[in-house]
This record gives C-alpha cells, structure tokens and sequence, in this order.
C-alpha cells in the first residue's frame, strides 16, 4: 500500500461539554488506500454514525485530523470544502428518507451538478441521468418519476446513482442494505460491489450486519463506545478474531445453518452497553468482558499487532491468552 | 388435533387504491411444544397472519373474509368478543417488535406485567408482587425488586423486549406468537433475547410462532418453517430440510441471496426485481415474474399447497427436485 | 437487472403536460370544483368592476331597502337594494374588489414575511433565532384586534395602513409555523445529503426548506384569508378600516346590521360573500396542499374510481 487515500488520525468527536462529554467518536485513526473496501462494524451506539457525519463534515470534529487526498476535512471550509464534496460521497441508509420526495429523479440527480458548476455542462444533464440509471440498473423513464413510486430496493439504487454523480474516489456507505429485504439487499450488494470495480472506488463501508461486511469488505474495524478495538484484513479479523467484543460478535450472529445449532460455541455477553457520557476507566469493554482482570480497570489497552493473524491489531490486555469461557 | 390450525385464511384491506389481499389462503398448524417460524420479506403477510390470530386486524379498514382458526379445538373467528379476549394474553399471547411501542411509558413496568394477572382475574401463588418479581428473575433481569418500579425508557432495548417475553408468558399461555422479537435488536442482545426464547420454549409444552425474516434467527430457533410470499405460504419444510433441501424456487432464492459470517462467497446470488405490487399481484403465481424457473403455466394457474415429502409442502408447479 | 413490479402509478407527464394533469387532479375533488367555481365568479365580478361596466349605482328613493328576489326589476336589483336605494349586487361586486384586494395583500405580505423569518429562524437558530421569536412573543402577546385598533389609531385609517397592521399583527403566526416545520425538515436525511453534495445554506432554504414548508403556509395563509376579511369588516365597523364611500363585504355587514330586523338581506348577502369566499379558499388550499405532495397523489387518483 503506497500512499493513502484517506487518513484519519486520532480523530474525536465530543458532545456536549464540561466535565463529561459524550465521546461518540474516541481517537480514532485509519486509513483506506484507493480501491480499497473497509468495513466497519460496531452495535447501536457505538459511534459509527458519527464517525461518518464527522468525515462527512456534516459535523464538527473535537480534535484530529482526517486528510483525503491531501486536504484536510476537519479544517476545509469554503472553496476548498466545496471541492471536497466532489471527491466524498454517501449512500444513506434510509432510501426513504434520503430522497426529497418532493422532487422529481431527473432533478434529484441533477442537483449535485447544479452545485458544482462545470462538473456536467446543463445540456448533458439528461443524458449523463439515463446513463446514470441505467449503471445502477434502472432504465431512462425513471428519470421522469418521484420517490414515492419506487421500491426500497430502487430507492437504494437512486441514492447510490445521486452519490456518483460526482465521480467521487471514496464513497462513505452508511447501512446501505440494512432497511432492505434479505433478497433485495443481495442485488443492491452485487451492485456496490460491480460499481467499486468498475469506478475504482475506495469505500468506507458502515454496517451492522457482519455477514454483509464480510461479503464486501477487504479490511475491517470493530468499533466499541467510541474506540476502534480491532482491525485488521478480513481473513483475520473474521477467522481469528483475537479482542474477546469481537468473537463475541461473530459468535452471536445466527448462521443460516440448523446442523450448527447447539455445535457452535456462542459467547453470550452480559448486560448492555455501558454510557457513552461515563464510559468504565481504562478498557471500555472490561464491564462485559469474561477476561477482565486488574489491569483492565487501570490501564487502557493500545492497538497493538497479534503475531497469530497478519495485520491484525487488536486492544486488549488479553487478547493472547487463551480464549477461556 | 393441532394445539392451533389456522384453514384458507383469508384477509383483506380496503385502500383508497383499491383491495389490498394481505392473506390469500393462509393454512398451517401448530403443536404443543413446537417452534413454527413464518419467514417472509416485508409486505408477506407473516404479521397480518399474527394479527388475525389475535384479533387485531383493524376493521375497517381490514378485514377477515374466510377461513377458520381452531385454537385447542374451539373456533376463534366465531367466539363473541368478550370470550376472545379473555383468551389472547392468558392462552394465546403475543410479543411484539418494538417494546418501547407496545409498553405504555407512563406505568412502571411491575405494574404492566401484574395488570397481566389483573386484567385475567388471576391470583397467582404468594401474590401478584411476588410473581412479577420471580418472572423478572427468570427473564434475567439484574435486580428486579428495584427494576419492577421502573419505567420503559429506563430499561435498554433488550431489556425491553425481555420485559415484553416476561408480560407474554406470564401467564403460562398455550401458544406464544413471536413477531419479529429480534429484529430491532444488535446481535449480541439479539442472541440474549434468542437464548432467552430458547429456554422458555424448553420449559413447558407451549407452542410457539415466530415470526422473522431472518434466516439466521430461524436456523437457531425453529422446529418447523413455513415460507411466506405475497399473502400465500409457498413452502414448509423441517428446519434441516428447508436449509439443505429447499423445494420451492422462492426459498432457495432467500438462501442464496444471503451473505454468511462464516465462509467467504463470490457472490450472491439475488432474486430479480422486487416484491410485487399488492394491488397488482401478477396472475397465477404471484412470485413468477422474478423466478427462474417460470413457464406458461405459471401465469394461468396459482400453484396449490401440495405434499412434496413427509411432512412438507410447497407451492409450485415447478419445484426443484430433490437433492 | 430491471425492476418491472413496482410501477405502482402510471409516468408522470413531462412539464409541458403539467396543467392538463393539473386539472385532472382537480376533477377528481369535488369540492375543490365548487370552491374554483365561486373564485371565478368572484374574480369575474372584479373584472367587471374595474373595467366599470357596471351600470345603475345611482341612489335611488323610490328603491329603498328594495327587498330581494323582485325579478320583475331591473336585474341589478334582484338582490334588493340598501337603505339609500344603492342595487345590493352592484355594491357587492363593487366590496369584491376592496374585501378581496385587502384579503389578499394583507396575506400575501404577512405570509412572504413570515414564512422568510420563521425558515431563517429555524435554520439558523442561534441570536437571530432568538431576536425574531421574540418578538413574535410580544406581539402575540397582545390581542391582535387591539394592536390593529392602536396601530390605525396611531397611523390613521387608510387602506395601506390597514394592510401593514394586518400584516404584522397575523405576521407570528406564519413565523411560528414556519419555524416549527423547518426545525422539523433540516432533520430529515434529503438535507443532509444536499450538505454532502456541497449545498450551502442558500441552496438547501431554496431548494429543500421552503418546498416542504410552503404547502403547509399555504394552507395557513388560506386559513388566514377568511380571518383577514372578518378583522377588515371588524374595523370597518369601528370606523378604522375602509372608509365611506368606498366600500368592503365587512362595512357592508356593519351598515346592514342595524336594519337585521327590516331588510335582512342588506347584511346577510354580503356575509354569505365572505363566507362562501372564505370557505373556497380552506377547501382549494387543502387540494393544492395534496396536488403539491406526490405522496399523495392517489388520493386524488382514486377518487376517481
């Protein structure tokens, strides 16, 4: 991996103020070379939407830095901010809530070039829309309808033609597929998938559901309470997970096979999420973790390398002792 | 004779746009004991079937137009209001998707779970309170004595939705009908609340229905599986049967069209296009126009139920043939 | 890969079509074809007014307080006449032009105005925010009838004062409504998207805020037109709106009054106006509040059937 495309560094996103903010996004540092699909993962509240809102520059950032491409997010305003939009794209999860339902597709797709003057001359506009539908497996007539008359499925394939429009490097996808239908979900996959090798997009891809995250990812970050605790290329991450929140996320997924019922060691966790205003001192996790001991209340744990799986970085204190539960 | 036998059912909704046919012909049974999952994608009618079971079509708009629902061998559609109701929640109860909906905020939930027995005319043994205490207890809840006095938003969603299992099977009911208990949930509490099912169904002898478009959830949980789609079940099957041996085009669609944790795929394989129209069903089979597998026939004639094993079913001229 | 099953309703038809589709939709509301029909008629009588094509306005002693339905009269005299022996319907078309001018002006401005203000308001929050509700405040604080009474008296009655009190005295309304919506709108997630896409704060008030925001004004303003007119005839009344000669719906029923128990008409004709005028207005802002939402659509569709 030469130079990266996008590279977050120690990036914090706080609300609120005074004695304890809410740390929604806790030092936070990656990075996503060109092409390249990473996954992250992590449950309700763990802080994932914020994260994308933060690199989206739809809010602020506490302190850090994320540079794409050699500008930096977190301090472009301005001209500088308005060419960073072409580059940085995002797919919502919501298709029903994404899509103004008061406009009509021909407009909805035309509205970025309408912001950047001079990405598309105005008399291309409609010819760029068909050609547009048409990648993403709609047909032209579409161009003429509202919102309302599509499917969750077609909506999903509006919102993903609307973030091309741009021809951006890094596509954002926040729960792309979560709203959708099991078989409609399949078909808009195999569309970010087809359009990422086409395009050579890289993709920062937000999910909750890890069996999609596999499917599409090359590497993957577990998010818990604001901290990334591990990441690492798919193989390792998914075969030999080494922080215990994610094996016991992967074991916690149902697997659409009823022979592993009852075979299959599930860890279940305890208890729920702790608050993210008062996270517990030193590891975030330790208040649900089965290896917890002394050291995890004191000193909070680093990512460092797992000799076991290449490229896997892992915080925890234990992570090479054996998984014992 | 089935615990519960639900014949021909047929449901209907009045829109502006027109009939809506959410159930067309629904039949299947439950038995003591048995996890029966209804899968199906949104719009299947798998919650509509659980509303006309306890009677919570909405009429008007809806309706329940034909079709017979024995429960322990009496009739429920021509049971007077009075005796139904007296039944849904004492021997037919329902769990519901979204707790923080379904619990009222302004009630501690103690109170929600003993209006349970209130509401029934129950005394269970050592009174309500403690009753309400040892079910808080069962269904895991860390200090109950405290918790009971407590209100909705102050539980997590999983600790809602077990506090929606505990008002469900508080009093020892017959069958239990799951609507989608997991859905709203993250996979870690999702499998708390999946386990926690689990134990209730080994408990006593109830039958349950679960209601869910996961796949996964199904594998973990059910005895027996029946496949919705556009109002008809087009497939049941046993569990083992359905994942490894599914007949009918639609079930190994869902199959293929879902990634796995566990192994790497090239890809998946969807099923075309999207679920139809409700108002414009298309003739015949509803599901041929995004099967791979339809001919001439499929338009003309709606495919029946019919015995493709022992002990399963499906709904297609076409079926796959056995592994 | 096509999606063929979810073409629920038939292609919308390209601009050039747009009135044709227009009128469908309003075939399909009935009551809608009611209240359009009693506005043309109203907007002919003000056409025929200001091109004076009117004839007989004389007064006239021998038609005092001439009761209504005598066909064997002139025709300007089938609605009976007023105390002076003025024809009734010509007075009324005549009021037409004044009642429904001051109605709406007054709207108008107020509902520009406060629509502006309660977007920024609730766009932009913060100080500006904060001055503009406000002052909302105070003035609602007051009763309107009373800050219009004290503005006319301050500023003397005259038709363009009356507008201006109007309009600044109904104006909190409009900001309040305004600002709620749009509070409600800069959530939704097509916002944040126009943001993604680089849309400044011009872009997405234009292009997002004030579509969404203005079916909802308009229909406010509709409502607001009838309550116009019945503050306009209140002052009237009171001497601080339109004064004679000129003459409004709302002085017409305050120089009726005193004749209820002898010639009815002379205050009933001129109410019946308002209110059939009012109510067109409510019934045709609720049809072009569904026309303006494509969600709705089939409502208007279906009717049909």
């Amino acid at each position: 991996m030469n130079q990266p495309l996008l590279k977050v560094q120690n990036l914090s996103r706080h609300f609120g103020s005074g004695a304890t903010p809410v740390r929604a996004v806790d030092d936070v540092s990656f990075e996503i070379a060109q092409g390249e699909t990473l996954g992250l993962v992590g449950e309700s509240g763990c802080g994932k939407t914020s994260l994308v809102r933060t690199l989206l520059k739809l809010g602020p950032a506490t302190s850090g830095s994320a540079v794409l491409d050699g500008v930096e997010i977190t301090k472009a305003s301005g001209r500088e901010l308005h060419e960073l939009r072409r580059k940085m794209q995002v797919v919502f999860q919501d298709p029903y809530q994404s899509l103004n339902p008061r406009m009509r597709v021909d407009r909805l797709i035309s509205e970025p070039w309408a912001l950047h003057p001079g990405a598309v001359p105005k008399a291309r506009w409609r010819e760029e829309t068909v050609k547009l539908l048409e990648s993403v497996g709609l047909r032209a007539e579409h161009a003429d309808r509202y919102p309302s008359e599509f499917s969750g499925g077609q909506r999903q394939r509006l919102g993903i033609a609307r973030a091309l429009t741009l021809d951006p490097t890094l596509l954002v996808c926040d729960e792309p597929v979560s709203a959708l239908d099991v078989s409609v979900q399949a078909q808009v996959v195999n569309l970010l998938a087809r359009l990422r090798r086409e395009r050579n997009l890289a993709m920062l891809f937000v999910a909750h559901d890890l069996a999609v995250v596999r499917h599409v990812s090359d590497r993957v970050m577990v998010m818990y309470l604001g901290k990334i605790i591990e990441t690492g290329p798919k193989q390792s991450i998914f075969s030999a997970p080494a922080h215990p929140y994610t094996q016991a996320l992967m074991s916690a997924v149902p697997t659409p096979d009823p022979r592993l019922r009852g075979h299959r060691k599930r860890i279940v966790l305890e208890g729920d999420l702790p608050s993210p205003a008062n996270p517990p001192s030193g590891c975030r996790f330790r208040t649900r973790c089965w290896k917890a001991t002394s050291i995890c209340a004191e000193q909070e744990p680093g990512l460092t390398a797992r000799t076991a799986a290449p490229g896997l970085l892992t915080a925890c204190h234990h992570a090479d002792a054996e998984t014992g539960h | 004779m089935a615990l519960l036998e639900v014949k021909d059912l047929q449901v209907s909704f009045d829109t502006a746009s027109g009939r809506i046919f959410a159930l067309n012909g629904v039949s299947f049974s439950l038995e003591r004991g048995e996890v029966l999952a209804l899968l199906g994608e949104s719009g299947s009618g798998k919650s509509v079937t659980a509303s006309a079971i306890m009677d919570l079509v909405p009429n008007p708009p809806g309706a329940i137009d034909r079709g017979s629902i024995r429960f322990d061998g009496a009739e429920l559609l021509t049971l007077s209001g009075n005796e139904r109701r007296d039944l849904c929640g004492s021997r037919i109860a329902l769990i519901f998707q979204d707790a923080l909906a379904a619990l009222n905020p302004v009630y501690p939930v103690g109170w929600q779970i003993a209006e349970m027995y209130r509401i029934h005319g129950r005394k269970p043994k050592g009174g309500v309170k403690k009753a309400v205490i040892d079910l808080l207890t069962a269904i895991g809840i860390p200090d109950p004595e405290r918790r009971a006095r407590q209100y909705p938003h102050e539980f997590s969603g999983g600790m809602r939705q077990r506090i929606m299992i505990a008002m469900a099977v508080a009093l020892e009911p017959d069958v239990i009908i799951a609507d989608e208990p997991t859905t709203a949930l993250d996979v870690t509490i999702q499998a708390q609340v999946v386990d926690l099912l689990a134990t209730i169904r080994k408990r006593g002898d109830a039958g349950m229905i679960f209601i869910t478009h996961d796949l996964g959830v199904v594998a973990e949980l059910a005895d027996r599986v029946a496949v919705m789609y556009a109002g008809r079940i087009v497939e049941t099957a046993n569990v083992f049967e359905l994942f490894e041996d599914a007949r009918h085009p639609y079930s190994l669609g869902l199959l293929a069209s879902q990634p796995r944790v566990d192994t790497d795929e090239d890809e998946l394989v969807p099923i075309p296009g999207s679920a139809p129209n409700p108002l414009a069903l298309p003739s015949g089979c509803a599901f041929r126009t995004r099967c791979p597998r339809a001919e001439g026939l499929c338009a003309e004639v709606v495919p029946p139920l019919e015995t493709v094993g022992p002990g399963r079913q499906a709904a297609c001229h076409f079926p796959v043939s056995p592994a | 890969m096509t999606d063929t099953s979810a073409e629920f309703l038939p292609a919308r038809e390209r601009r050039s079509r747009r009135i044709l589709w227009l009128l469908r939709a309003l075939a399909g509301d009935p009551m809608a074809v009611a209240a359009t029909i009693w506005l043309l008629i109203v907007v002919l009588a003000i056409f025929t007014d200001s091109l004076s094509l009117l004839g007989d306005n004389r007064i006239s002693l021998k038609a005092r307080n001439l009761p209504p339905f005598d066909f064997g009269q002139s025709w300007t005299l089938w609605l009976g006449a007023d105390a002076l022996g003025r024809p009734l319907l010509v007075r009324l078309i005549q009021a037409a032009s004044t009642t429904i001018g001051i109605a709406v002006v007054t709207v108008l401005t107020s509902l520009i105005g406060g629509t502006l203000l309660g977007v920024i308001a609730g766009y932009f929050g913060g100080v500006v925010g904060n001055v503009i509700m406000r002052i909302c405040d105070i003035i609602l604080g007051f009763p309107t009838l009373l800050v219009a009474l004290f503005g006319l008296y301050l500023f003397g009655p005259s038709v363009g004062n009356l507008v201006i009190v109007l309009a600044v005295t109904r104006m909190p309304a409009y900001i309040r409504v305004a600002r709620a919506e749009t509070l409600e709108v800069r959530e939704r997630l097509f916002v944040d998207a126009a943001r993604a896409f680089g849309g400044g704060p011009t872009w997405i008030l234009r292009t997002h805020i004030l579509p969404s925001v203005a079916p909802t004004m308009l229909t406010l303003a509709s409502v607001n037109l009838a309550m116009v007119m019945l503050f306009e005839s209140g002052l009237s009344y009171l001497g601080l709106g339109i004064q004679p000669p000129s003459v409004s719906w709302g002085l017409m029923v305050a120089q009726g009054q005193g004749y209820l128990s002898s010639a009815w008409w002379l205050g009933f004709f001129p109410g019946l106006a308002v209110m059939l005028t009012t109510m067109s207005f409510n019934l045709l802002a609720n049809w072009f509040r569904i026309v303006n939402d494509p969600s709705q659509h089939w409502r208007l569709v279906s009717r049909r059937r």
